[in-house]
Formats: structure tokens, C-alpha cells, sequence
């Protein structure tokens, strides 16, 4: 029986793999993978500096402050003297500025006001307009700068901040996406196995050296290897883009847990789907019914992938915990729980121990189904009469 | 040997097989014959747990067959069907490790099968890529490629041109002489005859006709007459035509009346009283 389930995973993952499709679609994540970080790194380098016409009676004092406010921000800007304002309302419409500044107290924009360059032109003027203040009004340094910059509240929290937040919440999507399309995809090929056996016919000669249970075992076991490849390749492809950026590699202890957790879990959700989606492509022959019967689990699975990203910011919500407890949804929900809080091991253990059992329920239903379903060639067979025919 | 015993198998109110027994011999090629819906695959697929019977039992060589005795049998379905797109030798050793050869035996006996159906040039391609013929002698390799005790094979002649039906009948005559039990359903009756020993005819889930072939036939309750006067025609008494035209009469028919009044009518050319063929055997055990 163990020889017939490796057997048959062997030849699953040797043909698939193979095959065309997967193929290219593992080269086609690793090449989008690669290529988004030096995309991202090259958009960052070629933001441009903002160019901003000034015109009419030089304020003193005003470029310094545009130059203050703009390192401030990480922004560069290009400080040009226009003539006179017609020039310049002529440069604006050409687009070669930004915004004119008139007399130091006026500006012009072409339409729509820009955020980057008033969020930078504005707080200049204010600051040279402050000054001017203080200087009428003679006031010394100190109590110039105790008006203008009171010392500010104290503040404390509750809860001490956590360095990796952000990091953790990137890795909590990452995951749930991951997860997401892998256990689709992958329960996907699950079912066009099984159907593509019915249709070319080659099942009744596997029925006839296998039992059902081994073929089930074997298909989803040979394919989800293929699915587990897919993912460490993904994780690898990742990691190496983000040495090309050149960002210091710093996986903290928590990045190692997360990976393990996503790996275990994308083991348990695959069997959960993919057991479904083995039963139900034992009910249909033609490549045409196939979408109709993958409605169920893909049903199922949305609410996982949606709890999981509508918790992600406040995962220990009642809704987020049962449904990381539960299957259909907590092959997403905990290991995206996982990945931003610290969720308890007892937690975990009975959330795995539920999906265990469901499972274990499961893959003897899908059997059933599939020898009450696996000699009918042609039309969909409804599940209940594919669960009578199977007498044992 | 293989003994099917007492196998009943109902569809709701459809009787499959109604209590239906038969036995296939090591050494002897077993004919099992039957009008469309007789019950034949239903049988042949209780034989490998394809089909739950509701009553009934098979024994390989004394114990109930189980996963262990399906390692030594060989299945041939009426579906056709393999993998389209492994290659031919892929495939073949992947059904024979499922069988439990190795990897060395299940290879010598590919290039051993491939031979023998003239296929060795195919091994690497796909099977998609072979003609319907040759896709065929596939199928049967995938059935044979591991020697086993017991082959059955759903209507195997069919689709194949007379020379592949020579091949065919000489590959089974050569495994039943090395003591393989053959069972296999078929509807070219002629065929049948030639290549069996053994015979069994079903209607309704039911056994209307078993037994060796030869003695059947000898031991019918009819002859065959023909007789080919050149002369002034004529029909005898029995309704046989003097124009060669094939008759059925009782085996203890005083012919040597219909002889003297054929003689009477001109020459007999041609003059032959034989044992009734299988033809005439199926269709009288299955007349409705």
C-alpha cells in the first residue's frame, strides 16, 4: 500500500513537474520576483526633483527655508528665477515647473494645486513670515523660540512597542497570500489529476492494482511535494531579491518561526483542499464540468482569506481566533496569527489536532465518492449517488 | 485456478449478475460470451474489487482474491485508456512496479513485450503519439507486462485488423501454453471457436452455456447439412435447399435419405453434416 502511494506520487510529480504549465509558471513568480525589487529600487531613484520658479521682489531668506523644508522631507528641489510672471505662467503650462512664486507671497499653479511641492513651498513662506514677525516685534532668540516651539506633552503607552511590527504585518500578508494561491492552485491539480484519469480512461487499469485510497493518497501527496517546491522556491526567489536591492538581510528568530508555521500549515490546508477537490473531480469526466465542481472549495476558502486579512492588524479578535481554530478557514487564519502576535502553543495544537481529525473524516468521504464515481465515465455524478453506489 | 462462485449484483431493480458461477483454468483460454448488458464486464470488474457483488465470492487457488492476488493478475478493460502523454516504456514500468516487479525485471520484461508486439521502436515515444493500432498492443503490454497468473481481457479483438487479430490469438495461445488462465469476452463468435478451449455463455446475469468448446458442440442435439446438388433444385423434407444453403436438423436425421432423394434430383457436388458452429450454440442458448 505504501509502495503504490509512492509509486503513484513519483509519477504525479514527475509528470506535472514537467509539464509545460507548471513550468512556466514557477519560471514566471521567480522572474516577477526578482524583477520587483530592482523595479521598486529604480522608481526610488528616478523621483525628480521638483522644479519651482520664483519671480518679482526676492524674499530674503526664502530659498534657505524651501532648501530646509525639502531636506526635511527627503524631497530635492530646483530653485529657478523666471524673468517675470508671464514667463513664467508660460513655463508652468509647458510643465517645466511645478509652481511660480510671485513676490515671494503668491503662487501659481497650472490647474490642480501639487501636494509635493506646496507641502514644501507653504511651511517655507509661513517660516519666513514667522521671522519677519519676530524681528518687528524685537524679540529676542529664547523667547522666540519658546513661542514657536513649546516643549511638547509627554506621552507613554501600554503595551511597549515592538520593533518588528511592520515587519511581522508584511509577513502575515505575504503568508496569507501565499498561502492563499498555493493551496488553490495546487488543490486545483489535485482534481484535474483525477479528472484527466477519468477521461483518458487509464483509471480502470489503476483500479484494478490500487485501491482508491492508495490512488487518492498518492495524487495528493505527489503534488503537494511539487506545491511545497513551489513555495520554497518562492521563499529562495525572495530572499534573493532582496540581496540584489542590496538591504541588509536581517531575519529575525521570529521570521524563522513564521516560515515554519506557514510550511506546516500550507501541509494541513493543502490536504483539507485538496482531499475536497480529489473527491469532487472523482464525480466529473470533461474538462468542461471542472469549474462547476471546484465551486465548493473555493467557496470555502475566500472567508479564510478575507478574516485573515481583515485581522491582520487585530488578530486575537473572537472572530479571528475561532476561525483560526476551525477548519475551513484556519488553514489561513493561524498561520497569518502566527506571523503578527504571539500566539499560544495550546492554541496552535488543538487548532492543528481539529484539522487532523477533519481531514482524516474527510479523505474517507472523498474515497467513498471516488469509488461510488471513478468507473462513470461522462456526466457529472451527483455526490449522493456516488456515496450509495460505493457499498463498502 | 480462478472460481467464481454463486455472484449476484444488483442496480436498484436491475439484475447484473444473478447468481452467476464459472471457473478459469491455468493452461485454457475461457471465451465468455453474452448479448450486450449480459453482465461480462460486471463480472470481470467483481474479479478486481471494481465492483462490490452483493452476494457471491472469488477464490485464486483456494483463498478469496485480495490485493495480493490482483498483483498477479492482469486486467485488459473494455475503456481503453493510458496515460496520453508518458512515454511508452514510462508507462509500462510504472504499471509493472505497481504490480511489484523491480526496476530490472519490470525493464527486461518490457523490452521483452515490446518485442514480441513489435513495438520496440516506440519505447520513447509518447503514447499519444502511436497509431489506434499500436496504442492497442499497448494496452495489452500494460495487461501482460507483468506475467501474471491470470489475464482477463475485455473484448480484446475488438477494433484490431485481421493480421493484429492473428498476433493477438497467437500471443494468448503461447501464454496459455506457459500455464497463464485466460478469460476473455469477445463477440466474434468464429474467433472464439478457434482460439478456446473453454467456453461460457451469459444472458440476464445468468449462465445459459458452459463448457469445452469441442464437446459442446458434439454434444448438440443438432447438425449442420449442407448440401450443393447440380441438377433440378429442390428442398428436402427437413427444409434443407439443394443449393448449399445451411441448415439446421436433428442429430439423428436419417440423411442418407436426404441423399438418395439429392441423387435422384442430379449430382451432389458438395455434401457437409457437421457439428453446429459456436454461432449456432449462442444463438440458441440466448434466443429470447
Amino acid at each position: 500500500m505504501i509502495k503504490h502511494i509512492l509509486l503513484l506520487a513519483k509519477r504525479d510529480f514527475l509528470q506535472r513537474g514537467r509539464s509545460k504549465g507548471f513550468l512556466v509558471m514557477l519560471g514566471l513568480s521567480v522572474v516577477l520576483i526578482l524583477a520587483i525589487g530592482p523595479l521598486l529600487q529604480t522608481f526610488a531613484d528616478d523621483e525628480e526633483a521638483i522644479v519651482i520658479g520664483l519671480t518679482g521682489t526676492p524674499v530674503p531668506g526664502l530659498e534657505p527655508a524651501m532648501e530646509g523644508v525639502a531636506a526635511a522631507s527627503e524631497r530635492s528641489i530646483d530653485l529657478r528665477t523666471v524673468d517675470d510672471v508671464a514667463t513664467g505662467e508660460e513655463l508652468l503650462n509647458d510643465g517645466e515647473l511645478a509652481v511660480l512664486v510671485v513676490d515671494g507671497i503668491e503662487l501659481v499653479w497650472a490647474d490642480e494645486p501639487l501636494g509635493s511641492a506646496g507641502s514644501i513651498v507653504r511651511p517655507a513662506i509661513a517660516a519666513v513670515q514667522r521671522q519677519t514677525a519676530i524681528d518687528d516685534l524685537g524679540l529676542s532668540a529664547n523667547e522666540a523660540q519658546e513661542l514657536l516651539a513649546p516643549e511638547p506633552p509627554a506621552e507613554r503607552r501600554l503595551e511597549p512597542e515592538d520593533p518588528d511590527q511592520v515587519g511581522r504585518i508584511v509577513a502575515g500578508y505575504i503568508t496569507i497570500f501565499v498561502l492563499y494561491i498555493t493551496i488553490l492552485v495546487f488543490g486545483q491539480f489535485v482534481m484535474m489529476g483525477v479528472t484527466e484519469e477519468k477521461s483518458s480512461r487509464v483509471i480502470e487499469v489503476v483500479l484494478s492494482k490500487v485501491r482508491p485510497e492508495s490512488i487518492l493518497a498518492g495524487k495528493i501527496l505527489g503534488i503537494g511535494l511539487l506545491g511545497l517546491v513551489q513555495v520554497v522556491v518562492i521563499v529562495g526567489a525572495g530572499l534573493a531579491a532582496v540581496q540584489m536591492i542590496g538591504t541588509e538581510l536581517d531575519i529575525p528568530p521570529i521570521g524563522v518561526q513564521v516560515a515554519m508555521s506557514s510550511i506546516l500549515w500550507f501541509i494541513l490546508g493543502y490536504a483539507f483542499y485538496s482531499t475536497m477537490y480529489a473527491g469532487l473531480g472523482a464525480t466529473i469526466t470533461r474538462q468542461e464540468d471542472m469549474q462547476g465542481a471546484a465551486i465548493l472549495p473555493a467557496i470555502l476558502i475566500l472567508p479564510a482569506y478575507f478574516i485573515a486579512l481583515i485581522s491582520l492588524e487585530n488578530p486575537d479578535t473572537a472572530l479571528a481566533r475561532i476561525s483560526s481554530l476551525l477548519p475551513p478557514t484556519s488553514p489561513i487564519v493561524m498561520p497569518m496569527r502566527n506571523a503578527v502576535s504571539d500566539v499560544p502553543f495550546v492554541e496552535n495544537l488543538a487548532a492543528i489536532g481539529i484539522i487532523a481529525l477533519t481531514v482524516v473524516l474527510l479523505v474517507r468521504v472523498a474515497a467513498r465518492i471516488y469509488r461510488g464515481a471513478a468507473l462513470r465515465i461522462g456526466a457529472k455524478v451527483p455526490i449522493r449517488e456516488a456515496w450509495r453506489a460505493a457499498t463498502h | 485456478m480462478l472460481v467464481i462462485s454463486n455472484l449476484t449484483k444488483r442496480y436498484d431493480e436491475i439484475v447484473a449478475l444473478d447468481d452467476l458461477s464459472m471457473t478459469v483454468h491455468p493452461g485454457r483460454i475461457l471465451g465468455f460470451l453474452g448479448p450486450n448488458g449480459a453482465g461480462k464486464t460486471t463480472t470481470m470488474r467483481s474479479v478486481f474489487g471494481l465492483v462490490t457483488p452483493d452476494a457471491g465470492e472469488i477464490t485464486w487457488n483456494g483463498s478469496p482474491v485480495d490485493a495480493a492476488s490482483w498483483s498477479q493478475f492482469g486486467y485488459m478493460p473494455e475503456e481503453r485508456g493510458l496515460y496520453p502523454k508518458m512515454r511508452v516504456s514510462e508507462q509500462l514500468v510504472h504499471f509493472a512496479r505497481l504490480a511489484g516487479l523491480d526496476k530490472t525485471a519490470a525493464t527486461q520484461n518490457i523490452d521483452r513485450w515490446l518485442g514480441q508486439l513489435g513495438l520496440a521502436d516506440r519505447a520513447r515515444s509518447k503514447l499519444e503519439e502511436l497509431s489506434h493500432g499500436n496504442q492497442q498492443r499497448v494496452q495489452l503490454a500494460a495487461a501482460l507486462v507483468h506475467d501474471p497468473a491470470v489475464a482477463i481481457l475485455d473484448e480484446p479483438f475488438s477494433g484490431l485488423d485481421p493480421l493484429a487479430v492473428d498476433d493477438l490469438a497467437a500471443i494468448l495461445a503461447k501464454l496459455a501454453a506457459e500455464g497463464t488462465a485466460i478469460l476473455f469476452s469477445s463477440h466474434q463468435l468464429d474467433l472464439v471457436q478457434s482460439v478456446c478451449q473453454d467456453v461460457v455463455i451469459i444472458d440476464h446475469g445468468r449462465v445459459v452455456l458452459e463448457g469445452e468448446v469441442e464437446r459442446l458442440r458434439d454434444d448438440s442435439e443438432q447438425r449442420v447439412l449442407e448440401i450443393d446438388v447440380d441438377g433440378e433444385p429442390f428442398v428436402s423434407e427437413f427444409g434443407t435447399p439443394s443449393n448449399g444453403g445451411r441448415t439446421l436438423i436433428d442429430r439423428d436425421t436419417p440423411i442418407t435419405d436426404i441423399v438418395t432423394e439429392a441423387q435422384a434430383h442430379g449430382t451432389i457436388t458438395s455434401l457437409r453434416f457437421e457439428p453446429p458452429n459456436l454461432s449456432d450454440l449462442f444463438r440458441q442458448a440466448v434466443r429470447r
